[in-house]
């Protein structure tokens, strides 16, 4: 499904130019569950930022469900990332003036679905993460934990392929953090690619695929001892 | 995106930016409003001024003395000729089969006093026809005698402001009044009409015209105004005036004719492009509203950033995000626009029932410029924070 090969990213600080992503080489497949953790700059969210399409590779290709993106422009990339990406943020980002149920149906106001079936899509999606009453409640009347399965509703109401997950329970307590993780795992085992982004190791031991960056260098398979390395180096 | 949903995702951003929303619909509704009633006001001076005119009557020539040509410029107000116009010329026109009839006009200033009273009026001397002619009519009395082209009878006829300041609105007719030294019997007093063309017919006394001239010690006559036959051919008749005058002139032409069409259009042309002045003058209010509209929407980017981000994140393209802020602006002046509509029209239904005589209309075309301007304020105004939208980095405002 995702194929990313020599994969470079700079960043222009000043007049310095930084390499955040080094010749990357990632295959993933549909359904796959990857876990990408790595101390603070090490070019984790810019990977997932490459992903999901916000940002632009400078060299190597990436292949998303058989789509060179790599050659695609700022429009063609929009409508990609529409329809084949969802995101969970940090902060959940969701439109404070919006309701539960509106935020929810964003995505679909977006790609132009017509009001009805977006109603029906909406309210599917509300009771599979459990929000069902909370559907026309303002962002300021919710929970973290409600906030995120809001977030989690508006990333899989299109029904995408891949979930992007960037820290997702960074801003919350450690029994919502650990539903949200069940949340997003229940639709894994449906058939939905995840990737998670995260500090949290333990969170990241969950993945059936568990990746590591280091100073944007890429490898797969995390040992315990590249876990306390992993600590060390976010400790510092 | 939908039109329709781009319509309601703006209406939701003005109801959670009620003050601003308020602000900026209030700018725009005040300029576009200023557009339309300053047009009207143009529009309904020059509305007056044509209906003045029409109250001239349709088949009225205005014989002058002057050249137009030797005086320079537009039509001589004054006469400026070696040679005066005079009665004799007046009864030689009025021998011309065309001719209805004949008013000719001297004018001057005089002092009238009755009893203790004393007022500066404007004095006209004229004939029978003089009334007709300016479509004056009297409230009681008699008109001025027929035959006051020949014999300067002591008789004048006063306006209705003059009749209350004299005579405290009692009913002069048979008192006698004084202008300078001369006394004269009121036989009549103008119907109330108001002003007609800069005159205050309410405050005027008219004299047959020997004894205007007679009071002024000058055969100069002012005017003469010529009513024809509505058969008539007036191009004619007025090639024909020229020549009878030349005649007596010494083979000068020193008159000029001017006929009602001629002066109304030429004040038609000065009023239409003086109310076209200031309405444009009034648009540039709403070019003020429109750097208005767009410091508030660079302000209100900067604060919707990771909305923006938001939007792009899901799909949206940079097309998409600079159509929701161009349209966000158009929305708000659509609204505005129809809004300051509906106060103008307002404003002017009050000021015709105050001020009927006026009859205050605004032009279709001041709606449709005060509408297109706001709306051309706000596409240009709202360009470039609408690509500041576009530009935003989704990257890095979704951050943390």
């Amino acid at each position: 499904m995702i194929k990313l090969a020599g994969v470079n990213k700079w960043y222009q600080s000043g007049s310095e130019s930084l390499h955040v992503l080094k010749d990357i080489d990632l295959n993933i497949a549909q359904g796959d569950y990857l876990s990408v953790m790595g101390p603070s700059g090490s070019g984790k969210s810019t990977l997932l930022n490459m992903l999901g399409l916000l940002d632009v590779i400078d060299k190597g290709e990436y292949w998303l469900a058989q789509q060179p993106t790599h050659q695609l422009n700022e429009e063609q990339r929009a409508s990609l990332r529409g329809k084949k990406i969802g995101f969970i943020f940090q902060s959940f980002q969701l439109i404070n003036r919006l309701s539960a149920a509106e935020n929810v149906a964003l995505p679909l106001v977006l790609a132009e679905i017509a009001p009805a079936k977006r109603k029906q899509m909406v309210e599917q999606v509300l009771q599979q993460v459990g929000l069902t009453d909370r559907a026309q409640h303002l962002p300021a009347q919710l929970s973290g934990g409600q906030l995120q399965r809001v977030a989690i509703a508006r990333a899989i109401v299109m029904q995408p392929e891949l979930i992007l997950a960037d820290e997702p329970t960074g801003n919350l307590d450690q029994h919502s953090g650990l539903e949200i993780i069940e949340l997003l795992e229940s639709l894994n085992l449906k058939g939905l690619t995840l990737v998670l982004v995260t500090h949290d190791t333990q969170m990241g031991q969950r993945a059936r695929r568990k990746i590591k960056m280091i100073d944007g260098v890429l490898s797969e398979g995390v040992t315990e001892q590249a876990n306390q390395q992993i600590l060390q180096v976010s400790e510092q | 995106m939908k039109s329709v949903d781009v319509l309601y995702f703006n209406l939701q951003v003005f109801t959670r930016h009620r003050w601003r929303t308020g602000m900026l619909a209030f700018c725009v509704a005040l300029g576009v409003a200023s557009v339309v009633l300053l047009t009207s006001l143009g529009e309904s001076a020059r509305r007056y001024v044509q209906r003045e005119f029409a109250l001239l009557g349709n088949d009225l020539l205005i014989v002058l003395p002057g050249k137009k040509q030797t005086s320079g410029g537009g039509v001589p107000i004054y006469g400026t000729s070696p040679r005066d116009l005079t009665l004799a010329d007046a009864e030689h026109i009025s021998r011309l089969a065309a001719v209805k009839s004949v008013a000719p006009i001297i004018a001057g200033n005089g002092a009238v006093s009755y009893k203790s009273r004393n007022r500066d009026v404007i004095v006209i001397g004229s004939t029978s026809g003089f009334l007709q002619a300016r479509n004056l009519s009297l409230a009681m009395g008699s008109g001025l005698p027929d035959d006051s082209a020949e014999i300067a009878r002591p008789v004048a006829i006063i306006g209705s402001k003059l009749q209350n300041e004299l005579f405290s609105g009692q009913n002069p007719l048979g008192k006698m009044l004084t202008v300078d030294d001369y006394r004269y019997q009121v036989i009549g007093v103008l119907a109330e009409r108001g002003e007609s063309l800069g005159l205050d017919m309410r405050d005027m006394l008219i004299l047959p015209v020997r004894s205007a001239e007679a009071l002024f010690n000058s055969p100069a006559l002012f005017r003469i105004l010529i009513e024809l036959h509505a058969v008539s051919d007036r191009q004619s008749v007025i090639e024909q005036i020229y020549q009878i005058v030349k005649q007596r002139h010494q083979n000068e032409e020193d008159i000029t004719i001017i006929t009602q069409q001629t002066v109304m259009q030429a004040f038609n042309n000065i009023l239409v492009t003086l109310t076209a002045i200031i309405g444009l003058l009034a648009a540039i209010s709403l070019v003020v509203a429109g750097i208005l509209i767009m410091n508030l929407s660079l302000i209100s980017v900067q604060q919707r950033r990771p909305e923006i981000g938001l939007l792009k994140a899901l799909g949206a393209s940079h097309k998409l995000i600079q159509q929701i802020f161009v349209w966000e602006s158009l929305m708000l002046v659509i609204v505005a626009s129809v809004i300051g509509l509906l106060c103008a029209q307002l404003i002017i239904f009050a000021a015709n029932q105050w001020l009927p005589i006026l009859q205050f209309v605004a032009p279709i075309w001041s709606h449709a410029v005060a509408l297109g301007v706001a709306m051309l304020t706000a596409l240009v105004f709202s360009w470039l924070p609408a690509k500041q939208a576009a530009i935003v980095s989704p990257v890095e405002v979704l951050r943390g």
